[in-house]
């Protein structure tokens, strides 16, 4: 049984990203999204794109093309970094893994065959070949007790995985990675063997409360962890200086694509930049898209916005004019469709994700002779 | 932009910008202080600082912005840029 078939038997909605079809939630979304933050959460990540680099000249050929500084890696190591066109705009993030003689490339916003289409002209006379890998699927387990699943499924040296580090685990590769401030791990196993290992995870997933789910989780994920999503903030910028993504970026590397494009932006000063904010009172009336003011003077649009369980209010991301772009601001309002409501600015992300208050070498989610979080180990000690 | 706010926004750009030029001096950082955002992780894939350097932090507050860090202080203000910036100016606020 492949996948798909697994997921409509189980009355998974679905929906569609990058043209494949995809459950988008199989019970509420927002008990999905509950799960990712005090369990675990089990979604089909089949819409990545997934392609390999190989050949003698592969590590100079991506290092020229994307963002971040692969010299920082190595074997069985993973880098975040982002894809830029020449105007210096995201095209895609990327999860790239060094593995052996080849890097393996993730994408959440192009299909592999895409992406390969992408690179393949950028290759030029280097020795490399690109190979979009239509046969593997990548499987998210996401929430503050992933490790503890992982570990019974794939033994105990997953619990001794770095955060974007991988290993192999019986004809898959476990990558720990994830974007929502959680503990999380991408699978990436064969088609073939992807069904099998979704009914095993989800048997062995029932005394951790996992919830099987779908994308839409990420909504509520991103709201407060904000990361790349250009279904969500694509419309009003792509602009990692703007984004304040920086980080995903080397500006030291003789080059990569975008590269003088950023600069040139720095050189200038960006015109704008995103803050996040917190709405003070009832915040039921805004929307994305509405004004942010300072006084009578319109600074900024909401690019982000909804309530979140986890800060217990309504939050968001503004792209605001530059100069009033800081944190820690209580000043500003935002003109919603029926009346102006006060914000403070604050940093992002919103969430002191509940991952913080679990450790592996310390806690557990089944076994009664240990606490389950930091919480239950010092009201234990008092 | 009315006084007060220029005042508000001042005071965070100046502990900002001091912070930013002491990450990149103390921790050999090579980006400029314009390359670094404000929300910018610590730790993790953003400016990928370790436990060394979260120690050479808590002795660069003491010594930059005379902020005595405590065990029972909230470890969250090491999340980014931006939370450091608001520990130190409460720090502040509060002597």
């Amino acid at each position: 049984m492949i996948l798909e078939s697994m997921h409509e038997a189980a009355g998974a909605v679905f929906g569609e990203r990058n043209g494949i079809r995809i459950p988008v939630h199989f019970n509420q979304p927002a008990e999905e999204h509950q799960a990712s933050r005090k369990n675990i959460l089990m979604v089909d990540y089949s819409h990545f794109g997934i392609v390999e680099v190989q050949g003698g000249d592969g590590y100079d050929f991506l290092n020229r093309v994307v963002g971040g500084d692969l010299s920082v890696v190595r074997n069985e190591q993973a880098l975040y970094t982002l894809l830029l066109n020449d105007d210096g705009h995201i095209v895609t993030d990327l999860q790239i893994l060094c593995d052996d003689e080849r890097f393996l490339l993730f994408s959440e916003w192009m299909t592999s065959d895409a992406l390969a289409g992408l690179l393949q002209p950028l290759i030029g006379d280097d020795d490399v070949q690109i190979a979009a890998q239509n046969d593997q699927a990548l499987i998210l387990f996401e929430g503050p007790y992933s490790w503890e699943l992982m570990s019974e499924l794939f033994g105990f040296d997953v619990l001794g995985l770095p955060f974007m580090e991988f290993m192999p685990v019986d004809d898959a590769i476990l990558l720990r990675a994830g974007k929502h401030g959680e503990f999380a791990f991408k699978l990436l196993i064969s088609k073939a063997a992807a069904a099998s290992l979704w009914r095993r995870a989800a048997d062995a997933g029932v005394k951790f409360d996992m919830k099987k789910g779908g994308i839409d989780f990420q909504k509520k994920s991103r709201l407060e962890n904000p990361c790349w999503d250009p279904a969500l903030v694509g419309a009003f910028s792509r602009c990692p200086i703007e984004l304040q993504m920086q980080w995903a970026v080397r500006y030291d590397k003789d080059a990569f694509i975008g590269r003088d494009a950023l600069l040139s932006k720095l050189e200038e000063g960006a015109k704008q930049r995103v803050i996040g904010f917190v709405v003070k009172g009832d915040g039921t009336g805004l929307n994305v898209g509405d004004g942010v003011f300072s006084g009578e003077s319109e600074i900024g649009k909401v690019i982000t916005y909804g309530h979140s369980v986890g800060v217990d209010g309504f939050v968001g991301q503004a792209l605001v004019d530059a100069e009033y772009a800081y944190a820690g601001i209580e000043q500003y309002e935002i003109a919603g469709s029926a009346a102006r409501v006060a914000i403070n600015t604050t940093e992002i992300p919103f969430l002191q994700n509940f991952s913080f208050m679990v450790n592996p070498a310390e806690h557990s989610y089944v076994d009664p002779a240990r606490p389950k979080n930091l919480i239950e180990q010092q009201q234990a000690k008092t | 932009m009315d006084t007060q706010l220029q005042t508000v926004i001042a005071e965070r750009r100046q502990v900002l910008d001091k912070l930013k030029n002491s990450l990149i001096d103390r921790l050999n950082l090579y980006q400029t202080k314009e390359q670094i955002d404000d929300d910018t992780p610590l730790f993790g894939s953003g400016l990928k600082l370790d436990s060394v350097d979260a120690t050479e932090l808590v002795v660069m507050l003491d010594e930059e912005f005379a902020v005595r860090v405590t065990e029972g202080d909230d470890p969250s203000y090491m999340r980014n840029v931006n939370s450091l910036a608001s520990f130190i100016l409460k720090r502040q606020a509060a002597a």
